[in-house]
């Protein structure tokens, strides 16, 4: 049973994703917020931050089970697409990993909190904002495709083909 | 950005021609879904149910495409709407003449009582050799949608006549087993699975989240022996990621063992000694041993369940020799099974288990946690089923329904005519040791 609940748990993380993302590009254009898109700003900056092992959650303890369940399950596609912006990073200028740390935590703290930038946390820059945008929107991307194969044929054997997004199985036999 | 150009704009191209393809295949599936609704003919309402259910939700969802599904959401939903028409065959299949009618009724009232009332069942075929559940689709449904600030489910519940306490299921089994009935005592497995899968929402993750930190501990002192190759700029996050899917392998497969375990646990309690005989003879097609991995879907080797099915019905394979258990007509049954025992001696699968990391880990999760969550998982059943099935404490029953084979009669009825009905586990089991006495006599019978 595993397959329709999974497969709503990525549609879902995978439309909150684009929403930041999306929203992303409206506070870089200085256009106002909805509602749902500052919810989905906070959700991913949150998310993000216990995703990411590299910027170190304060109380981790105080992460939901589901939620740290989610985060295990997303925390290898996270890592893919921020190695696939590799060469973005470094056009950006970035030629330290502490830099990608310090710009992730940065990040996380926007989402978190769009438009009120902390002590130490200034706004993202217009290529700290594109950074962003790439990161969210490809994890959405990446999220999606492991619940329609990008609109590829399945392998199959039979008439039916059996999901297995994030490697959860079919309940069967 | 640098995503859009400054003279083509790909994100508002996609959003035009992904808004008029979903509007198109919502309206679509829709009608689809209406026309198996009113036209096939099904043994009982859950297949109309089900189409009513994705009529009504397509069609909302069309009416919504044009003015308030963002941007954002619509890929997802043109994923949702994919997977919905998916379920349709669920549905299509359920027709009258693709099921085990006799069966569908009783097995449905039985898988009713062990998962509660409001739950309902399609039962269908399916090419594939696999007996499987699937749902509940309208929870599913709900789960996504209600966050959706432009769906409106009230509207779902009205249309399609469906209210928060209904859940709908399908149980799959194999097409060319369909007469089969012995081997559907598998279906005792497939309800474990809507009861697992409370524990699972409820106690799993919880648990998880105990267990992550020390086994990713022990991953991170291997990959930090030797590291991934990386750059500058990705070096410890490189080593993350090795963690993170050894860490994510190691849930994936102690969820999947431990909810496959627990479902052969309550298809054991529910069916007992069928159950088991069921299990082997599935089970014997296939390697005993093979581990827990990706090409296996994760699934617990079949040494492993069998021996976890035999320790739910063990005292049905002993001798009971005050009561007579086990009497002539049960002898080859029993016998049979005890092969099963003999099968489970063996450590083969265990060996390989423990030989690899991640599943030795992740079956070290499931050992710490068995008892209690095979406890708790049996607790949800009702108070008529709490008890496991015992053929030893039924087996006067059972040889007067062999007896009833015998002499080429159904075996619904017990003490003669009119008699009171035979549980749908007796008949079950007395089919499985029928089946077993034919065989101790012609081992070519029934081929």
């Amino acid at each position: 049973m595993e397959d329709l609940s999974s497969v709503v748990s990525l549609l879902t993380m995978s439309s909150n994703l684009e929403h930041a993302a999306m929203s992303l590009r409206k506070i870089l254009e200085e256009r106002e917020l909805d509602e749902t898109e500052t919810a989905a700003l906070k959700w991913a900056g949150e998310f993000l931050r216990v995703v990411d092992w590299g910027t170190a959650v304060p109380d981790a303890q105080d992460v939901d089970g589901h939620v740290a369940v989610q985060a295990t399950s997303i925390r290898p596609t996270f890592y893919a697409c921020l190695f696939r912006i590799g060469p973005e990073f470094k056009e950006a200028g970035f030629t330290k990993e502490s830099e990608v740390t310090s710009f992730l935590g940065k990040l996380y703290h926007n989402l978190e909190q769009p438009g009120a930038p902390g002590r130490g946390r200034p706004k993202l820059k217009a290529t700290e904002a594109d950074l962003g945008y790439q990161l969210l929107h490809g994890m959405a991307e990446a999220l999606l495709v492991q619940v329609d194969s990008n609109g590829s044929p399945r392998p199959y054997t039979t008439d039916e083909w059996d999901q297995t997004p994030n490697e959860f199985a079919i309940a069967s036999v | 950005m640098s995503s859009p150009s400054p003279v083509f704009d790909e994100i508002a191209w996609r959003d035009t021609e992904l808004r008029r393809e979903v509007r198109r295949c919502a309206t679509g599936l829709s009608k689809l879904a209406k026309t198996i609704q009113l036209t096939e003919d099904f043994i009982t309402p859950t297949p109309r149910k089900l189409a009513a259910l994705i009529s009504e939700t397509s069609a909302l969802i069309a009416e919504a495409v044009e003015r308030r599904i963002p941007t954002a959401e619509l890929a997802a939903v043109n994923s949702f709407l994919s997977n919905a028409a998916l379920h349709l065959r669920f549905v299509e299949r359920a027709r009258v003449a693709q099921t085990p009618w006799s069966l569908v009724q009783p097995a449905e009232e039985l898988l009713k009582l062990a998962a509660g009332q409001g739950t309902h069942f399609i039962i269908r075929p399916t090419w594939s050799y696999n007996y499987s559940i699937r749902g509940d689709f309208w929870a599913q449904y709900k789960r996504y949608l209600e966050s959706r600030k432009w769906f409106s489910l009230d509207l779902v519940r009205q249309r399609a006549d469906i209210s928060d306490t209904e859940k709908v299921y399908c149980v799959s089994f194999p097409r060319i087993e369909r007469a089969n009935a012995l081997l559907h005592a598998l279906w005792g497995h497939e309800v474990g699975h809507i009861l697992v899968a409370r524990w699972v929402r409820d106690t799993f993750d919880t648990e998880w989240k105990k267990a992550e930190l020390e086994i990713k501990k022990k991953f991170e002192a291997s990959v930090r022996k030797s590291p991934p190759p990386a750059g500058e700029l990705f070096k410890e996050r490189a080593i993350q990621d090795e963690i993170a899917k050894l860490t994510n392998a190691t849930r994936v497969v102690a969820q999947q063992g431990i909810t496959e375990l627990l479902c052969d646990h309550v298809g054991g309690h529910l069916f007992g000694p069928a159950a088991l005989a069921a299990t082997l003879e599935f089970a014997a097609r296939f390697s005993l041993d093979a581990p827990p991995e990706s090409s296996s879907q994760n699934y617990p080797p079949w040494r492993y369940r069998i021996r976890q099915i035999v320790l739910s019905c063990d005292a049905d394979l002993a001798d009971h020799a005050e009561i007579g258990y086990p009497p002539p007509k049960l002898k080859p049954f029993v016998e049979w099974l005890r092969e099963a025992k003999r099968i489970a001696d063996s450590k083969s699968d265990e060996t390989l288990i423990r030989n690899n990391p991640v599943t030795n880990q992740a079956y070290d999760f499931i050992t710490t946690h068995w008892t209690s969550a095979a406890t708790s998982v049996i607790g949800m059943l009702p108070p008529e089923l709490s008890k496991p099935y015992r053929l030893s404490e039924r087996y006067a029953r059972v040889v007067s329904l062999i007896e009833r084979i015998e002499q080429r009669l159904p075996p619904n009825t017990v003490d003669g005519y009119p008699g009171s009905p035979a549980s749908l586990q007796d008949i079950l089991c007395a089919g499985w040791a029928y089946k077993a006495l034919q065989i101790h006599g012609n081992p070519a019978w029934g081929t």
